[in-house]
């Protein structure tokens, strides 16, 4: 990997986490109890975990895909991610009726 | 030690026996390590091969015991009275000189390669013993006849033993040489001690495809091979097994080294063979027989639905259901002790009823209605009675026997069975069509056989080409001397399991009663036998169910042959080896999956004459014929292909005598003549015994009468040789251990005398043996010097494995006593080679027994000089200890005779202790990348370092740009999904409830922010990427 992609990947990366942040400090705002503080710090390692997460959730549906032949991701490949967790499951699957 | 250990085990009684016997075996065992699973530690884990050995033997055999007749050695006769054959000429030439087995077609044959086999041993021996077996009485009269018929042998050498003549077996087998006889007579008197097993020098072996498994023929042959290697077997068999597992056994049990196959389309035999005709003919099952099937199936539904739903038994249409199936899996069940008790015999009732559905329905496709009725009818009434009394209680076979159906079906059966008409199965048609196209075109001595394997099937027959009213077929049935099975009785039945009254007048009732139903019975079956005898077919039926003893048969056979009857109906008894000429027509009733079975039916026609064979095929019957008849086929192929492996055998004759061939017509003695005239095998039978008790000369031998007043035969037993018997008492085997030692010569040697007592014989013991092998006496050949020069050599190999525990040694004195330690090591590490090498060349021609003292004193010398200079030790003792140690090692004559007798490989060596670190492997198994990651964050959390706190406000910084206008699109955003594939090709789906407007400016503030968040949009495929996704949304 040449030092152009590395930087590249960095500054992506740091985009994606950026969004991240945004997205988990609205949700942080709408469940948290009003008044209730919380330090950037926190809000950071929340991102990060659920940026590994997410990585891995990534590197799982590619996997899914390429075993079933397959050169895109679909539903299919989601649905296969989550089958462990029935909520989740159920969520996602009303998400597809609509 | 001197003496022989007195307890052997179990090898070594082997080995005796094989050592006692002719035969010597060369085994070369070699061994190739396989790869073996380990544990973490290095162990192999047990229960696994470690080697894979290959077995080479090589056999070879001593000079034979038999006295041989030389003037006879130098050729072998070849009967020319016949026709002479070429592959009958190939068989018997082989057979001379080695163990064969002759696998050549019915009627071609074979009795003739016996009996010139027989004849030229009968020449070249003087005494031994020729022996012929068969497995019947029919067919060693048969044998006997064409036997002598060939070879001329007279009659006065000849015996025939079967079991009748049991009286005077001792003085026969002595004073004949050749014998005619089943192998259990053999087996018996072998055992009995009658038969020396040495005296055999050829036996023949007729129908040798059933030596398997513990059959009489097997059990000779493992007798006599303890005792003789000595003799000659030939084996003969049309058919030499079912399958290749069955051949090899056979060739195993013999002792066979080759197998001479022939079929008949070899060419050679081929032009021998006489035509025949075989003609398959499919047989279609009449309506009835449908109707009745179909019935039975609706019958039998639900049971089997049953058993499919158990598990038990594999779904199929009721019709196919088969009873070997079925009875199969049954014995299974009872055998699996895994099933608990109840559920096993359920099963297995269950299972039954379907086995005896499977027997009526093959009784029904293969033999017809009245077969199977007589089954179902038997099977039927012995469970209703048992069911109504209450001995039986299995719901399931009730559901079956009580089925509404089955009414219809005895209904049926008795209706169709009462009409003299009615045929109860299209074979029966064609039997009759068959046998009169035959009889009108054939001469009028012709005979035709008819094979079924059941005897109610026989009879049938019988019954029915009676019926047919034509004057000129006269059947009857050939059965074997078991009783019928009787039916099953109810009466019988009720009668004995009636509850038993507990009063005396009860029993003395039920007593009566028993006795009145008995003589009822007795009447009735009397009644019933007088009706048959009238009949025309009552001698059939008389014989089906009482069984056919010996003299019936022969008596059957007779009137056979005779023509009295022209059709004979035969259960498998007929199979093999009934030798009747004129036979010109087989027919097959029914089929068995055994090939042996269809080609010895098949043997019975064809032998004189062309002959026609005809197999009636219905049902499923078809398809086994030709699998079994294919498979046979590929077996031949393959026993031809020399694939069975053959053991080496004995060739008798010293092996540099070759006979040649010397054809000659063989003049048979009138006597002889007498009995090739004679066609009934029980005249030939009595001809011989009388000939064989001597009755045939004039003179009676008065010998007989004083055999009765002699003393009572004892019993032989027959050891190997060499063997030494008789009683030995313990104690003599004990001094045989205590060494009588020469004490002078042990008192001369001083050094010696003040060794341990433990010692002290080992050094006389192995002068003694230096003595006396011979090689190495003091007189030796020059050439025998030389070898002994070179030897040393060898030794310094073997020593070589020595010379770290002699390193280790002087190590040890080295460190104690420095002064002298490097001259005593050198010595100690000189003295294997010295002793071997010089020491040998100097003493060698010295008389041995003066070599070891000198050499000893020697070495004292050497230690002597070395004790001055060792100033501080106590000079005895350390130069006893020296001396040990030197004279630890063997002296020159000790180490010649350790070498002719050990090899390096076999010896012990003493190695010092390996030197072992130890070491330990460490290694770590790295966390998923994940995991990895996430403990990355943790420890991270707590690290309040620069480059993470500019990090964190960094990402906060670019979310504060996002995030007005995020929230101003849309007032809360959801759960946001994110999904992050393989970094090259980043993919970014957005699942924000955003519009993809606010998405599309999300991006362009992106683009603005661009500085801030030291975002360059390096790669425009990227944020195409990223529109796109984005506005699909």
């Amino acid at each position: 990997m040449s030092d152009e992609d590395k930087d590249y990947k960095q500054r992506l990366i740091s985009q994606l986490k950026g969004k991240l942040w945004f997205c988990i400090e609205q949700q942080i705002k709408k469940e948290l109890p009003s008044g209730t503080a919380y330090s950037p710090k926190f809000v950071n390692a929340l991102v990060e975990l659920t940026f590994t997460q997410l990585v891995e959730v990534g590197c799982d549906l590619e996997a899914f895909a390429r075993h079933a032949g397959r050169a895109t991701i679909n539903v299919d490949d989601m649905m296969l991610v989550v089958r462990k967790s029935p909520d989740l499951k159920a969520a996602l699957e009303q998400e597809i009726e609509r | 030690m001197h003496s022989e250990d007195s307890d052997y085990d179990d090898d070594e009684i082997e080995d005796l026996f094989e050592s006692a016997v002719n035969r010597r075996v060369e085994k070369t065992v070699s061994r190739t390590a396989l790869p073996v699973q380990r544990t973490l530690d290095g162990h192999v884990l047990p229960n696994q091969q470690l080697f894979y050995e290959e077995i080479k033997a090589k056999t070879s055999f001593g000079r034979t015991h038999h006295i041989l007749d030389e003037t006879n050695l130098s050729t072998y006769v070849y009967p020319s009275n016949f026709e002479e054959r070429d592959y009958q000429f190939e068989i018997v030439r082989k057979a001379l000189f080695e163990n064969v087995i002759c696998a050549i077609p019915t009627g071609t044959g074979k009795t003739f390669i016996a009996s010139a086999v027989m004849l030229n041993f009968f020449r070249w021996t003087k005494n031994a013993k020729i022996i012929f077996t068969a497995p019947t009485r029919p067919l060693v009269a048969q044998q006997i006849q064409a036997c002598l018929g060939v070879t001329g042998i007279p009659y006065e050498d000849t015996a025939i033993l079967l079991d009748k003549s049991r009286k005077n077996r001792v003085e026969i087998w002595n004073s004949k040489r050749v014998f005619f006889t089943t192998p259990q007579v053999i087996e018996n008197d072998l055992k009995r001690g009658v038969l020396n097993p040495k005296d055999v020098v050829c036996l023949v072996i007729d129908e040798a495809h059933r030596a398997r498994g513990a059959y009489s023929y097997v059990e000779v042959i493992k007798f006599m091979d303890r005792f003789n290697t000595s003799y000659r077997i030939l084996a003969l068999t049309a058919t030499p097994g079912a399958d290749l597992e069955g051949v090899q056994e056979v060739v195993n049990n013999l002792n066979i080294s080759r197998i001479e196959l022939r079929t008949e389309n070899d060419i050679d035999l081929s032009r021998y063979m006489k035509n025949r005709e075989l003609v398959e003919l499919d047989v279609s099952l009449t309506p009835e027989i449908e109707d009745i099937i179909e019935q039975l199936g609706i019958a039998i539904m639900p049971v089997l639905k049953e058993a499919v739903e158990l598990g038990i038994y594999d779904e199929c249409h009721p019709s196919q259901i088969n009873a070997f199936v079925a009875f199969q899996k049954s014995q299974k069940i009872v055998a699996n002790p895994t099933i608990p008790e109840g559920v096993k015999w359920r099963n297995f009732f269950i299972l039954q009823v379907l086995s005896h559905m499977g027997h009526m329905l093959k009784r029904l496709k293969i033999y017809g209605i009245r077969t199977f009725y007589s089954y179902f009818e038997n099977r039927h009434k012995e469970f209703t009675t048992k069911f109504k009394i209450g001995k039986s209680t299995n719901k399931t076979a009730a559901s079956f026997y009580y089925n509404p159906i089955l009414n219809c079906i005895m209904k049926k059966c008795t209706q169709l069975l009462t009409e003299t008409t009615f045929l109860s199965h299209n074979k029966l048609r064609h039997v009759s069509d068959e046998l009169h196209e035959f009889f009108k075109n054939c001469r009028h001595d012709s005979r035709a056989i008819i094979f079924t394997e059941l005897r109610e099937s026989a009879l049938e027959i019988v019954k029915f080409i009676d019926s047919i009213g034509q004057n000129d077929l006269n059947p009857h049935i050939f059965i074997g001397q078991a009783r019928g099975k009787d039916g099953f009785d109810d009466e019988d039945y009720l009668l004995k399991h009636k509850p038993k009254g507990r009063k005396k007048a009860d029993r003395i009732k039920r007593q009566q009663e028993g006795l009145k139903m008995e003589r009822k019975k007795k009447e009735s079956r009397e009644e019933k036998r007088l009706e048959r005898l009238a009949s025309r077919t009552g001698s059939s039926e008389e014989a089906q169910i009482s069984g056919m003893n010996q003299k019936q048969q022969k008596d059957i056979l007779s009137k056979f042959k005779e023509g009295v009857y022209n059709v004979l109906v035969c259960t498998s008894i007929g199979e093999e080896g009934l030798d009747i000429g004129e036979v010109d027509l087989i027919i097959s009733y029914d089929t068995t999956s055994s090939p042996i079975k269809n080609i010895q039916r098949m043997g019975r026609t064809g032998r004189k004459r062309d002959g026609r064979v005809v197999f009636l095929l219905s049902g499923n019957e078809s398809t086994k014929f030709h699998q079994s008849m294919r498979d046979y086929a590929e077996l031949q192929s393959i026993v031809k292909r020399n694939f069975i492996e053959c053991q080496k055998s004995d060739r008798i004759l010293p092996g540099n005598v070759s006979p040649t061939c010397e054809r000659k017509f063989i003049t048979v003695g009138e006597r002889n003549e007498e009995v090739n005239d004679m066609t009934e095998a029980d005249d030939v039978i009595k001809f011989a015994t009388q000939a064989m008790l001597g009755k045939l000369s004039t003179k009676r031998r008065p010998a007989r009468r004083t055999n009765k007043s002699e003393p009572k035969f004892e019993k032989r037993f027959f050891m190997p040789d060499n063997v030494e018997t008789g009683i030995v008492k313990a104690s003599s085997l004990v001094n045989k251990a205590t060494v009588g030692g020469q004490p002078s010569a042990q008192l001369s040697d001083p050094e010696v005398q003040q060794e341990p007592a433990a010692d002290d014989f080992r050094h006389p013991i192995l002068d003694d043996i230096t003595f006396t092998s011979p090689d190495i006496s003091p007189g030796k050949s020059p050439e025998e010097e030389k070898k002994l020069l070179q030897s040393p050599t060898n030794l310094l190999d073997a020593l070589t494995r020595h010379k770290p525990s002699l390193h280790f040694e002087p190590n040890d004195l080295s460190s104690e006593r420095k002064e002298f330690s490097s001259e005593s090591a050198d010595l100690s590490l000189k003295r294997p080679l010295d002793s071997c090498t010089s020491f040998e060349l100097s003493d060698d021609l010295q008389s041995s027994r003066g070599n070891a003292p000198v050499k000893k004193f020697r070495h004292d010398n050497d230690a002597t000089a070395n004790v001055p200079r060792s100033k501080a030790l106590d000079s005895t003792r350390l130069y006893k200890k020296h001396f040990k140690k030197t004279d630890g090692l063997l002296s020159s004559q000790e180490k010649r005779y350790f070498e002719r007798h050990y090899f390096a490989c076999s010896g012990v060596s003493i190695e010092p202790i390996p030197s072992i670190t130890q070491h330990h492997r460490m290694s770590t198994i790295h966390h998923s990348s994940r995991t990895a990651a996430l403990i990355e964050i943790f420890e991270a959390m707590d690290q309040n370092t620069k480059q993470a706190i500019q990090n964190i406000s960094n990402i906060k910084g670019i979310a504060a740009k996002i995030g007005p206008l995020g929230s101003s699109a849309d007032g809360s955003i959801g759960p946001s999904v994110v999904l992050v594939s393989d970094w090259n090709k980043s993919e970014v789906a957005q699942n924000l409830p955003n519009k993809p407007a606010s998405a599309g400016g999300w991006h362009e503030h992106l683009h603005q922010n661009a500085p801030v968040s030291q975002y360059k949009p390096a790669d425009p495929e990227l944020f195409q990427l990223l529109d796109s996704d984005l506005s699909d949304f």
